[in-house]
């Protein structure tokens, strides 16, 4: 019963939001406000009406009700609570159902946020996301629905994929959806911007934090996603260049430009066009990786779901979408033009600039290595891979580019920079850099991309420090603690950049660890007997059974020895029954300078099996790193509306705010 | 100098600057307990003669305590502190000295694994599409890293046991897509496109860039319109 | 200026459209095997009857590779139609069919035979899927058409269609004196 009020509650949200759509179109057309706020009304009740139905969907899966067939195939009485709840998108409609009822949230919120301040573009706004929803439900309603009955209804579901049991899984999609769907927000903004004119920077102000927001939790869902991997997949890396996972990155970079050319908008009202064009990019991007996993147009281990009507509608989709979007942005952008003048060549302006050409062609190599294969399939009658090894080559270099600029960036003022301060400023990284290579040939670090990486994290530590020493020492008058709190507080966007950016660093001493010095042994061991890795001497113990909840494993405890320290590790390799596949859980034992990793292969003979044992040097710099670069972007939300909007004036201290 | 014959795996760890301990000691270097080994030549500091009649105790006899036979402590406490400080210091060295082997079978990687897997990294399993064979767990990959294994061992070059794949399974299964033909395209496609971006990009920089001194109000009307003509051709 | 970046802009949109509303009818696991119109690899292990079995000691006829296993849920599918080819074919003394019954127990091939039918011709156990991998196999069914020469002419991948040999294998057969 309860699953058909869900069914019937989506049923009326998807007439909603075609009333919001077109009803606000018309009251836009005959100037009549009142349809418009008809058209608000409605988008509020859809959202209430979508929670309704996703909170039948997870009733259900709370109650075990296997009359639902979507509950049927993705659950089963012994799975945990805990996995329980998050079920919901552990398939493909569920996924699809959770995602629109993101939009309905954004779109909601952003209504009630924005209804008094933007009354221009808000009725377009409506318009836009009520027609993008209505296509969502369109696929959720007609072509792959998680309100399904399943008759008779089965004793027991079959289970949740056991690839998906991981705490990663449970953070890893919604924190991408949200990262997706908030590019949403400002997107609408921007095509409401662009189809009234106003392409001013109201747009801008508005979405400056949804575009953080979005940025941050897409940040952190890629996050999630590596440390999934790297827990569950047991290859003892955290990032393969999967379609999938390139489909996730594609719209970061897009949208990193995006926050960095923004800044100059803002400031300088520059480049209004391009904003543009990247916000709109970064949503279709988004768009693009739904489309990719969703349509099974590209094989992958994440694409759990491939139909070939499904994937018709999603094409027809996104073309009207991209179409439209594109389309606008090329017939209005002639309403923004404005002079853009710079006034020297060494200026942040310039700097950004350049910093969004290597960003978008970081991106676009993104593009390429993951539509290449489709390409020469579809056009020629063979077929190519590109892996890991073709983006190490390629995509690197750009982005020790992105953080060359990335240490340049701070030293530099808007306008122009001053000789005199570059001539001072300047030595303190540039040696720093020096120290960089000599430390990498101290630390045997043969790879060129390695030695750049480490002059180029060394620079980057040295420009942002300097910089906040500087902006210290200008407060010279007060305590030096007080008067970095001052620094900080005044200027919380900028300080929470700079955050970011030293998290980024981080997270480069995390893959030059564990991608150049990562050191593994594959070998068969029989309980008692030991191998050294590293400075590590691990043993297995012993060779045991465990079971928990709906699984029963074999595990393989080892005793890691270091000096005077020793740590238990357990290996398992987990038998969830109902689907054959076992699943490797990896004994991992995290230190800051490295983790030891071990997997347990399969058995040789009685009492002998194969292990892979690696050592992954600075892997938790990664996940420091990124925790790192979260901070700052909270940091930088703190910062209000006001503060942020002051057009530039050089500081006293000639410190740039 | 008295080396104790004692089945193998043994370590000797040289003299070490004891006082009275002037000889080599042997060390039984299985299951490595060091709390036994501590016990054990607690009550052995006393005399050597208690020291061999417990490296001769067999495996089975506790090693820790006191033996009925070992002489009462009747040195001074001051030498007792010595001993148990010079011991302390012993163990310590003892235990970076021995970590390493301190159990029962050390065991080391073959050596062509480091190949098979430069090798198998490379190689796409060509049923899990988007995995490596070496970090694939399908059963087609294990068995591919099993062939691969097998003819490293029988000493082929990796250059004609990629080969051997690329006959099989064609472009599909190189990760890294050859460099020939319309591949360039994909090598080269970022940095053309890098190239040309910082080349439109430069010049229009150039084309923005005002004279900055005077700032704009000092310019003629005429040379205003100009060079907001100018900028209107070619604003992006 | 402006209008080829727009220009740019909307085809690269259309382009990448375009790939799309193709990719969608491609199979994306399917492979084109390199091996075809190259002399197939030979093997000689011992056969599921416990004799060993030769690829070569064919050489001179036409050989129908057909690669399946007892876990394989589409050679079920393609089995009758392989029992009425290897019927229909029996008298012809330029035809013959191998199975290379791969990644497979013994015990698992047996039962299959025994419950689906047994074609009665000889077949190749690989265990280890030594012969699959040598032959570029990556699933099953897969079969291979290798004429008199030992050279390979035709890969199917997936299962064997009624009427495949009539249109497939016996042009090819004719149309070498």
């Amino acid at each position: 019963m309860w699953i058909e009020l869900g069914h019937f509650a989506a049923i009326l949200a998807f007439l909603l939001c075609i009333t919001q759509s077109g009803v606000t179109l018309l009251g836009i057309y005959r100037s009549q406000p009142v349809w418009v706020r008809i058209g608000k009304q409605a988008s509020m009740v859809a959202f209430l009406l979508l929670t309704l139905a996703v909170g039948t969907v997870v009733a259900a899966f709370l109650t075990h009700d296997f009359s639902v067939r979507y509950v049927a195939e993705h659950a089963s009485l012994e799975l945990p609570v805990f996995y329980l709840a998050t079920a919901l998108w552990g398939g493909h409609e569920g996924s699809l159902l959770f995602w629109a009822w993101l939009l309905a949230l954004f779109n909601a919120i952003a209504i009630w946020r924005h209804w008094s301040s933007h009354t221009r573009s808000l009725p377009w706004i409506l318009v836009i996301l009520g027609a993008m929803l209505a296509g969502f439900l369109v696929l959720i309603l007609f072509l792959s629905s998680p309100f399904d009955r399943l008759i008779p209804p089965p004793g027991n579901g079959r289970d949740l994929n056991p690839m998906l049991q991981d705490p990663g899984m449970v953070f890893h999609p919604p924190f991408l959806y949200m990262g997706y769907v908030g590019f949403a927000i400002p997107y609408a903004f921007a095509m409401a911007a662009l189809i009234t004119g106003q392409a001013g920077d109201e747009w801008i102000l508005a979405t400056r934090r949804w575009t953080l927001f979005a940025w941050v939790t897409l940040t952190i869902g890629i996050v999630f996603g590596a440390y999934w991997a790297y827990y569950v997949l047991g290859w003892g890396g955290y990032w393969a260049w999967d379609p999938v996972e390139n489909a996730s990155f594609m719209p970061w970079l897009t949208a990193t430009a995006f926050l960095h050319s923004v800044m100059v908008q803002e400031r300088r009202g520059l480049f209004k066009t391009w904003n543009l064009f990247l916000i709109i990019t970064t949503f279709a991007l988004s768009l693009l990786g739904t489309f990719l996993v969703r349509s099974g147009v590209l094989s992958s281990v994440h694409a759990f779901a491939s139909d070939p009507s499904r994937g018709v509608y999603i094409l027809v989709f996104m073309s009207i979408l991209l179409l439209f979007s594109f389309g606008v942005l090329v017939l209005r952008a002639e309403l923004l033009r404005n002079p853009i003048q710079l006034e020297s060549l060494l200026s942040k302006e310039s700097a950004f600039l350049f910093n969004n050409l290597l960003l978008v062609t970081a991106a676009l190599t993104v593009l390429l290595g993951t539509l290449y294969p489709l390409a020469v399939e579809t056009l020629s009658a063979t077929k190519v891979s590109v892996g890991p090894p073709y983006y190490n080559k390629v995509f690197i270099p750009i982005m020790l580019g992105i953080l060359l600029l990335m240490g340049i960036g701070p030293l530099i003022s808007w306008r122009r920079a001053l000789p005199a301060r570059l001539k001072r400023d300047f030595p303190i990284p540039v040696g720093l850099a020096l120290v960089g290579v000599l430390l990498a040939v101290l630390l045997d670090i043969s790879h060129p991309y390695g030695v750049v990486t480490v002059a180029l994290m060394l620079f980057v530590v040295g420009s942002h420090s300097l910089d906040l020493w500087r902006g210290v020492q200008a407060r010279a008058s007060m305590a030096f603690w007080h008067a970095l709190r001052a620094l900080l507080a005044r200027n919380k966007r900028r300080y929470g950049g700079l955050m970011v950016h030293l998290g980024i660093v981080m997270m480069c001493g995390g893959f030059i660890g564990s991608g150049l010095f990562q050191q593994e042994l594959d070998l068969t061991l029989a309980p008692g007997d030991s191998v050294q890795l590293g400075r590590w001497t691990v043993t297995l113990e012993r060779m045991g059974e465990a079971a928990k909840y709906n699984w029963t494993a074999v595990e393989a405890t080892f005793r890691a020895q270091n000096g005077q320290s020793s740590v238990i590790m357990k290996a398992q390799k987990r038998n969830y029954g109902k689907r054959s596949q076992p699943i490797t859980e990896a004994a991992i034992h995290t230190t800051w300078r490295e983790d030891l990793y071990i997997v347990l292969g399969d058995p040789v003979k009685e009492n002998l099996w194969n292990f892979r044992i690696y050592r992954n040097p600075l892997v938790a710099w990664l996940w420091w790193g990124a925790a790192m670069m979260v901070c700052g972007v909270i940091f930088a939300m703190l910062q209000g509306r006001r503060s942020a909007s002051f057009t530039s004036s050089p500081s006293p201290d000639g410190v740039q705010p | 100098m008295t080396v104790i014959p004692i089945p193998t795996p043994t370590l000797f760890v040289p003299k070490t600057n004891m006082g009275s301990r002037g000889d080599y000691l042997p060390l039984r270097v299985q299951g490595g307990a060091l709390l036994q080994w501590r016990a054990f030549t607690e009550a052995d500091l006393r005399s050597k003669s208690a020291q061999r009649a417990q490296i001769r105790a067999p495996q089975g006899h506790s090693l820790g305590g006191r033996t009925p036979d070992s002489p009462p402590a009747g040195t001074g406490k001051w030498r007792v502190f010595k001993n148990k400080a010079c011991f302390s210091l012993f163990l310590l060295l003892l235990t970076l000295c021995v970590t390493p082997p301190l159990h029962s079978s050390p065991r080391n990687e073959d050596p062509s694994e480091a190949m098979v897997r430069k090798i198998a990294r490379e190689l796409r399993c060509a049923v899990c599409q988007n995995q490596s064979v070496y970090e694939s767990n399908s059963d087609l990959a294990k068995d591919m890293l099993g062939v691969i294994r097998d003819k490293v061992q029988a000493g082929e070059a990796e250059g004609a046991i990629r080969d051997y794949f690329f006959q099989r399974y064609g472009d599909y299964i190189y990760l890294e897509p050859t460099t020939e033909g319309k591949n360039k395209i994909l090598w080269w496609a970022p940095f053309i496109a890098l190239l040309l971006g910082a080349i439109a990009l430069w010049r229009a920089i150039l084309r923005w860039r005002k004279p900055s001194a005077p700032v704009g109000d000092a310019l003629s009307p005429e040379m205003q319109r100009r060079i907001q003509q100018d900028l209107d051709q070619t604003s992006v | 200026m402006k209008s080829i970046w727009q220009t740019v802009l909307l085809l690269g949109v259309l382009a990448i459209l375009a790939l799309f509303a193709l990719g969608l009818r491609n199979d994306p696991h399917e492979i084109p095997s390199p091996l075809v119109n190259r002399p197939a690899p030979d093997f000689a292990v011992q056969a599921l009857d416990g004799q060993p079995i030769r690829l070569a000691d064919q050489r001179g006829k036409w050989v129908l590779v057909n690669f399946w296993g007892s876990w394989c849920v589409s050679c079920v599918a393609e089995h009758p139609y392989l029992l009425d080819l290897a019927r229909a074919t029996r008298a012809r003394s330029d035809f013959v069919i191998i199975g290379v019954d791969f990644k497979d127990t013994e015990q698992g091939a047996a039962q299959f035979l025994a419950r689906h039918g047994n074609p009665g011709y000889r077949h190749a156990f690989d265990p280890a899927q030594k012969i699959a991998i040598d032959w570029g196999v990556y699933g099953a069914p897969e079969s291979y058409l290798v004429d008199p020469s030992g050279m390979i002419r035709v890969k199917q991948t997936g299962p064997l269609y009624p009427g495949w040999f009539e249109k497939v294998a016996l042009p090819l057969m004719e149309a070498k004196p």
